[in-house]
């Protein structure tokens, strides 16, 4: 049986790589925090969208499913405004339906023209943002 | 404008079924969050296209929905207009059907009218006949009563004169007795056709049931149409017990046998001066069965299915078309009885009726 005591240089050795297991076991604890609250984030999220998809799902007009997508946007994704379009193909130009958040004045017949937004990034399905200004 | 002061964040639009675009959902927040988003922004992704996808499919099912309710909306239209046709309809049919009620009780009033008219000038016609009839005894009474009158005078001058012979007074008496009997006779001919026509007609105009002598009362129908009948030779063949009674509507039979006659004379024996009519009546625990045929023209096979109803007749100017109508309408509902007619062109007619005794 070996009862001989360890040398300084191999507990300093050894120190040193509980030092190091200490720090990487920190660090994934770190990023599990940090994914768990981001999946906890995502959770909430998801069960916003779920409610709303059970309200609109009622809905029995275009009228209130605009209203009930424009809200739903707002309480889900933490937004200060929210705008909802329907295009009017004739002239070419996307109508305010509904919105929340946005001063007054853009509240009645706001349009966003199709040619402006297309000089400004287009109707992208892959984009979530396009641009800031 | 304010809208400008936001970061803009574009969502994808979203499409109609035929890939038209349908809209666009934006979201914004004002510059100072911007620096959230740029974060976040990939942590989003996942849960911005649930969203998406969640939101087309939810617009396409409030298309679908929409369409739906718009397809309800003009099916219920359609069906609501087909109903309002039908209920057009409906009135319409109404209309014509309370239209033809009245025309139809127009026509039933018309009818009984000229029914009554009928019946009328059938009396009328009786009155003028039994008129004539009359005339011959009243006119034979008269002349007697004058020459008694005449024998009279001549027997007061003789007596004045105290001229009176026994020839003469027994020749007077001889005389006066036979004139006497030949008014007698001839007064008691006018009574019988008197109470003839009195009893027919009586009966013809109230209808009421009453025990009669059906042979009897039947001479008195040949009796009060004699001046009507003999226009042509007409043979009677009357077989019926002479006991049979009755306990019924004696006018009835009187418009029915009046009716059958004056048929006979009109069409059967249009073209004929001669012809033989029967009359047979047999009366048994259930029913009185009389048939009447007459040996006339008859009734062509096309006219026979129609001749009981009403206006129909073989040649207008020579009757309404109403006689056999009238003696099918007494016998059917009057009578309760029933009436069939055989018959051939130039065989003569059958008509066989059969009521339930009461």
């Amino acid at each position: 049986m070996n009862n001989k005591a360890p040398k300084y240089a191999e507990l300093i050795i050894r120190c040193e790589n509980l030092q190091d297991q200490v720090l990487k076991f920190l660090r994934i604890q770190q990023d599990l925090s940090i994914a768990k609250r981001n999946l906890d984030k995502d959770l909430a999220r998801l069960v916003s969208v779920q409610n709303y998809n059970q309200g609109a799902i009622h809905s029995d007009s275009i009228e209130a499913f605009a209203e009930i997508t424009v809200e739903s946007v707002l309480t889900t994704f933490e937004l200060e405004c929210s705008m909802f379009f329907l295009y009017h193909a004739e002239e070419k130009s996307l109508d305010l339906l509904f919105q929340l958040g946005l001063n007054e004045t853009v509240k009645e017949n706001f349009k966003l023209s199709l040619d402006w937004i297309m000089n400004h990034g287009g109707l992208n399905d892959l984009n979530v943002f396009i641009e800031e200004i | 404008m304010d809208l400008l002061d936001y970061t803009r964040q574009s969502w994808p639009p979203f499409y109609y079924e035929n890939k038209n675009l349908q809209g666009m959902l934006l979201g914004g927040v004002t510059a100072a969050k911007r620096s959230y988003f740029t974060e976040i922004n990939k942590d989003l992704i996942p849960s911005f296209t649930v969203f998406s996808q969640q939101m087309r499919a939810l617009l396409q099912n409030l298309e679908v929905k929409r369409l739906l309710d718009q397809k309800v909306l003009e099916r219920t239209a359609k069906v609501e207009m087909q109903k309002q046709e039908i209920q057009e309809k409906n009135e319409e049919l109404e209309m014509q059907k309370e239209e033809l009620q009245s025309t139809l009780e127009n026509l039933q009033r018309t009818q009984e009218q000229l029914v009554e008219s009928e019946k009328m000038a059938a009396i009328g016609g009786l009155v003028a006949g039994v008129a004539h009839e009359m005339n011959t005894p009243v006119g034979i009474g008269i002349t007697a009563v004058s020459n008694l009158l005449e024998d009279v005078q001549k027997m007061a001058g003789l007596y004045e004169k105290d001229e009176i012979s026994r020839k003469d007074f027994k020749g007077f008496l001889e005389s006066t007795n036979d004139t006497a009997k030949l008014i007698e006779k001839n007064l008691e001919r006018a009574a019988s056709l008197i109470q003839s026509f009195k009893q027919v007609s009586t009966d013809q105009v109230t209808e009421q049931q009453r025990v009669f002598a059906f042979k009897e009362y039947l001479n008195d129908i040949l009796i009060s149409l004699k001046p009507k009948l003999s226009e042509k030779n007409i043979n009677f063949k009357v077989d019926c017990d002479e006991e049979l009674t009755m306990n019924s509507y004696p006018g009835v039979y009187a418009q029915i046998f009046t009716n059958l006659l004056l048929n006979s004379l009109q069409h059967g024996f249009y073209k004929k001066d001669t012809g033989i009519i029967g009359i047979k009546a047999d009366l048994n625990k259930e029913s009185l069965k009389i048939q009447y045929t007459d040996d006339g023209a008859g009734i062509s096979k096309k006219d026979l299915p129609h001749i009981f109803e009403p206006f129909y007749t073989s040649d207008q100017h020579r009757g309404t078309g109403l006689g056999l109508n009238i003696i099918y309408n007494l016998v059917k509902q009057k009578l309760h009885g029933t009436i069939t007619c055989e018959s051939e062109p130039g065989k003569g007619v059958l008509f066989a009726i059969d009521v339930p005794v009461l």
